[in-house]
């Protein structure tokens, strides 16, 4: 909070700090949101510039700090207009924008991981936010609807679709009717096949 | 409670997101109908998984190392440009296409007057890459230059690997994402809690660059005096460097030349020795304005 205080007095150093302490949540965020490294790191630069211009605003009394960035950040990834392929799918390492060619490569993930990451890429891009936010971020209901600006109705049938739709996902992808976890875990030693 | 009303409200219900009066009539209810009991076995099973391929995704998911350098760019390069052009407009508003020119030159002719007024002896230039930087230029005499051997040096290095000084020192230190060619990491000298080294050398051990990064004072002022004495003619060019004042000593062949600046609450200095056509200011800067902070624990810095 001392470092909130200090950056909204202008202080560039505690801002600076701010950023430091921050930077991996927005980032992680719009990892998972829009499946691609450069867009994520626009993202993170988006956020921190309207977190520069805008922290005045932010009052401690109305919430936590970590779910007013959660806010800019989710909207900012929603809002980005620009046509891609759909996340995750894109496994081109020679392409300089995938997400491959800045994190493991596809041979080092395993099958289970590679199978959720293209069934959760599969879902809407709300859908996907408040999945995001619950099972990664592990945040309660009530300030998944602040962060999304929706009542807590709509964030509690958005999770049961969501979990609905990728519960089949996972069953048809791993031909397992119960989808109970793999026995195995193994790493793949051949690239995954691209969905078309 | 029926199956499917039970159904609605099974994730919430797994995600503890039910109130009382609900979660007593789902158990109630999960206690004697084994579809849903099966369907929440399903569904719990399913969240797991989610969990984990989440956590594996985003485990290595960070930003590059020269974020914080590219955000502050962003944050602080807008502002002098909107005041000159705002200048420009009110001095030349039936030339729009020049505005811009006309007042830089404008600008130009009056730092001039006045650096010659306030720098006896000097001259005044701008140095490349915009009317930001205002320069003043001292000679430094050349020594004899030596072909096979570096200055004596009287201080004893202790260098070791960047990840051994950065568990020493009690900051992160700032490390160049741009070297020029040849160049490469020897390793960092811990000066103290407070201050650290980075030395990079050629194959030849015939150029080198010293990086010295020292924690301000409590007074905002770096810890050491950079003595650039008037009569020594030393040749000195003032500039800007991630946002804040740079001193740079003009480097040629067998000079030592040393730039001085304060960025992120540090003092940092960059001593050159070349025996070849040695860094310009503009790869200096270039160096000096990529730096930027290796996190702690976060594996061997890309370089």
């Amino acid at each position: 909070m001392d470092l909130i205080r200090r950056s909204q007095s202008g202080d560039e150093e505690a801002f600076a700090a701010l950023f430091q302490k921050y930077k991996n949540l927005v980032y992680k965020t719009a990892y998972l949101m829009l499946g691609d490294a450069n867009e994520a790191e626009d993202v993170l630069q988006e956020v921190f510039i309207q977190v520069y211009k805008s922290l005045h605003t932010f009052q401690p009394t109305k919430g936590a700090f970590t779910t007013w960035l959660h806010r800019i950040t989710v909207n900012r990834c929603l809002n980005r207009r620009r046509k891609r392929l759909p996340p995750f799918l894109s496994l081109d390492e020679s392409s300089p924008s995938s997400l491959a060619s800045r994190s493991p490569s596809s041979e080092s993930r395993t099958v289970e991981e590679e199978v959720v990451r293209q069934a959760v890429s599969r879902l809407s891009e709300k859908q996907r936010a408040v999945v995001i936010l619950r099972y990664y971020w592990e945040l309660a209901y009530s300030e998944i609807a602040y962060i999304l600006d929706i009542p807590l109705g709509t964030v509690k049938s958005r999770l049961s679709l969501a979990l609905r739709t990728l519960r089949k996902e996972l069953e048809r992808e791993t031909g397992d009717a119960l989808a109970k976890p793999l026995s195995t875990n193994r790493r793949l030693d051949y690239e995954v096949p691209r969905s078309e | 409670m029926k199956c499917q009303e039970v159904n609605e409200l099974l994730v919430a219900y797994l995600d503890g997101e039910v109130i009382p009066s609900e979660r007593k009539m789902i158990e109630a209810h999960l206690a004697k109908c084994a579809f849903c009991q099966k369907e929440m076995d399903c569904l719990a099973a399913t969240q797991r998984r989610l969990s984990r391929s989440l956590q594996a995704v985003a485990a290595d998911a960070a930003p590059l190392p020269q974020a914080w350098a590219r955000l502050q760019e962003r944050l602080t390069l807008r502002p002098p440009l909107a005041w000159l052009e705002r200048l420009a407009a009110r001095l030349f508003p039936l030339r729009p296409a020049w505005r811009l020119t006309l007042a830089s030159l404008a600008l130009l002719c009056l730092l001039q007057v006045a650096s010659i007024a306030f720098y006896p002896g000097g001259l005044v230039a701008l140095a490349e890459g915009g009317i930001e930087r205002i320069v003043r230029i001292v000679w430094l005499p050349a020594s004899e230059p030596s072909p096979t051997s570096l200055p004596t040096q009287e201080a004893v290095h202790n260098f070791v690997p960047l990840p051994e000084a950065q568990r020493l020192a009690d900051f992160h230190i700032y490390v160049p994402i741009y070297v020029p060619a040849g160049l490469t990491l020897v390793g960092a000298e811990v000066g103290g809690p407070n201050s650290v080294g980075l030395r990079y050398e050629d194959d030849g051990m015939v150029r080198c660059i010293d990086l010295m990064q020292t924690r301000l004072t409590d007074e905002g002022k770096p810890p050491f005096a950079l003595g650039l004495p008037e009569e020594l003619g030393e040749k000195v060019v003032k500039g800007m460097v991630g946002g804040a004042e740079a001193l740079w000593v003009e480097s040629w062949p067998g000079a030592v030349a040393t730039m001085v600046w304060e960025h992120d609450g540090f003092a940092f200095t960059m001593l050159v020795s070349s025996w070849q056509p040695g860094l310009s200011v503009n790869e200096a800067i270039k160096i000096a304005e990529s730096m930027v902070p290796v996190e702690a624990g976060e594996g061997e810095p890309p370089f």
